[in-house]
């Protein structure tokens, strides 16, 4: 439950990052490909 | 439209009204009202998400703008998937652990009410204006180009959009967007096939690609590090990030879409499910544009897109119109022969080379010779735009798309101008209710809640329509609040970054550095010119600094009583 007004308790704050990490580092991956590929295609028509 | 885009349009809205109302048969309390329902999977959530950004203008000025300037755009979302991962792992969990209704709602557990009701107050004023923009943007452009009266598109959009919304809360949304999303994206697979299929077939796909390049639409990425230049890799990674973060994760009406009130789990997966289609899906949609106007490189293209002001001019100034159009069509001409030097394979490299120095300044020559038609147009009658890209892809599908195809056209574009305007009415409602109401009224039981919700989603409803109807008369207010919104999403981003990573500051020092915060974005836009993704991080750090330093300065027993 959320705690007093003015005495933030420790569920609002960051959680662990757990076992999404795997997740994100893939999402990252997908992010890098596309801008390399893209800038791959600006690179081919300068 | 011929009687079979007709018949497409109204079976695609009618069947997704049909299925939204459906949806609205297990609201029966406040809670399913509010919350789109724990049942919902992650691709629901995900394309709700999607759908929610994706407003009709999306697709109706993205074309035209690669159009204008090619893949560029595709730029500013560089920064989604980053934000992406970055809600997921921090956010989407606070909230979740707290069971919030609204973002808004973590800011009084963390800091105190007047801090909540300012962001509250801020998101409605800004979201209320902009559906009611949302709404008449779409209608215009659709009137326009259609010849249907503006007051009778803004009256269908809003209404059904209304009917659906009230009756079935972000349940109806959640489940009706998904639907729309299935439009939208089948009509844009077509609209790319017609597109290609559309071109000379003498013209290979290559050949489309190479005449696309040499006029500079396939420049999708720019590693300058000018501050000035609108959209670069920079601006989109950083400045991206500063905006999709604020966006995702302090405005309501995307924060409602995946706080769905089921597990954890499936809001990350949605997240993460935008944050890997959005750049694609951009991507894709700017190519249909590049498209276009590798058709016009090869086809002639009207001297202006607009054809109702168009014909307007040549009423008033017959003579004007037909010296460009002659001066446009000879332009046209000598490009499609150079062209064709460019792309023969028997001509030298050299001869190439000459070739495309020619096809690009012939069509900065015709470049040229369209905006003066709209500066002609602007003069001759005020409040008429200039500026034709937004109707350019509009004009494309209904000169040259196949019949059928031009009403499943239509009806991406008012099936996406639905689905961001139920989104935004629908959090505005949850908003007014958990953030102004219930604290005010805490014995409320809740049917009676839900009564007001509802009452609250119709009344920002009719607020946006009217707004949209009386949008026409107040051109300065609209470029206002598009200003105005995009000033507003870095102090709210660091009002919420304060308080998920500040342990020690408090809700005055918060509340005091976002009123200054706001202020010194506005100073910086009107001293500085700096492209706007950048006001994004200076409003947000200076919330950060000031709070940080405020906390420190002020008193102990005062900071401890905030």
């Amino acid at each position: 439950m959320p705690a007093e007004p003015g005495q933030p308790g420790e569920e609002h704050f960051r959680p662990p990052l757990g076992s999404w990490g795997r997740i994100y580092a893939l999402v990252l991956a997908a992010l890098s490909l596309e801008v390399l590929l893209l800038w791959l295609l600006s690179r081919a028509f300068p | 439209m011929s009687a079979i885009d007709w018949a497409v349009l109204a079976g695609t809205l009618v069947a997704i009204v049909a299925y939204g109302a459906a949806s609205s048969r297990r609201v029966r309390s406040a809670d399913s009202f509010l919350r789109a329902g724990a049942d919902l999977r992650w691709w629901t959530i995900g394309l709700s998400v999607i759908a929610t950004q994706a407003s009709a203008i999306t697709f109706l000025s993205v074309p035209g703008q690669a159009y204008e300037d090619g893949l560029g755009f595709v730029q500013f979302y560089f920064g989604l998937p980053l934000a992406m991962v970055l809600l997921s792992a921090v956010v989407a969990p606070v909230y979740h652990r707290l069971r919030l209704y609204t973002a808004y709602e973590y800011l009084e557990g963390r800091f105190d009410r007047k801090t909540r009701q300012l962001a509250a107050l801020l998101f409605l004023v800004s979201r209320g204006l902009a559906s009611g923009l949302a709404i008449y943007a779409p209608a215009l452009v659709l009137s326009a180009v259609l010849g249907w009266p503006v007051l009778f598109t803004n009256l269908l959009l809003g209404a059904t959009t209304i009917a659906y919304t009230v009756a079935g809360g972000s349940r109806a949304v959640s489940r009706t967007q998904a639907a729309q999303m299935a439009v939208v994206f089948l009509g844009l697979v077509a609209a790319l096939a017609a597109a290609l299929a559309s071109l000379p077939r003498e013209v290979t796909f290559g050949q489309s690609l190479e005449l696309a390049g040499a006029l500079g639409r396939l420049h999708a990425v720019d590693p300058s590090p000018r501050l000035d230049t609108r959209y670069t890799l920079w601006s989109g990674l950083v400045g991206g990030l500063f905006v999709q973060l604020a966006y995702f994760g302090t405005d309501q009406s995307q924060v409602q879409r995946y706080l769905a009130g089921g597990p954890l789990s499936q809001s990350r997966l949605g997240l993460l499910m935008n944050g890997l289609l959005k750049v694609p899906m951009q991507l894709f949609i700017l190519f249909i544009g590049v498209m276009v106007f590798v058709f016009y490189q090869l086809s002639p293209p009207p001297l202006f897109f607009n054809r109702v002001t168009l014909e307007r001019l040549r009423e008033r100034d017959g003579a004007s119109v037909a010296r460009l159009e002659g001066a446009y069509r000879a332009a046209f001409d000598d490009k499609r022969a150079a062209i064709d030097r460019m792309l023969s394979r028997s001509s030298s490299p050299a001869a190439a080379e000459a070739a495309r120095a020619e096809v690009r300044a012939l069509e900065g020559r015709m470049e040229s010779l369209r905006r003066e038609t709209g500066a002609l147009a602007a003069r001759a009658f005020p409040g008429v735009d200039a500026k034709d890209s937004d109707v350019i892809f509009l004009r494309f599908v209904l000169d040259h798309f196949p019949r059928g195809l031009v009403g499943l056209l239509v009806a991406l574009i008012l099936s996406a101008a639905m689905s961001a305007n139920s989104a935004a009415l629908s959090s505005l409602g949850a908003t007014t209710v958990v953030d102004f109401y219930r604290p005010g009224h805490p014995g409320a039981g809740d049917a009676t809640t839900l009564l007001v919700a509802r009452v609250a989603t119709a009344a920002w409803g009719v607020l946006a329509v009217l707004f949209a109807c009386f949008a026409a008369k107040l051109d300065n207010l609209i470029q206002a609040v598009n200003v105005v919104g995009s000033l507003f999403y870095g102090p709210m981003l660091g009002l919420f970054l304060v308080g998920f990573f500040l342990r020690r500051v408090r809700g005055t020092a918060a509340f005091a550095a976002t009123l200054a915060g706001e202020a010194a974005v506005l100073a910086t836009a009107a001293l500085l010119n700096l492209g706007y993704l950048w006001y994004n991080v200076i409003g947000c750090a200076i919330v950060v600094a000031l709070a940080a330093v405020l906390e420190a300065a002020l008193p102990p027993r005062r900071a401890a009583g905030a």
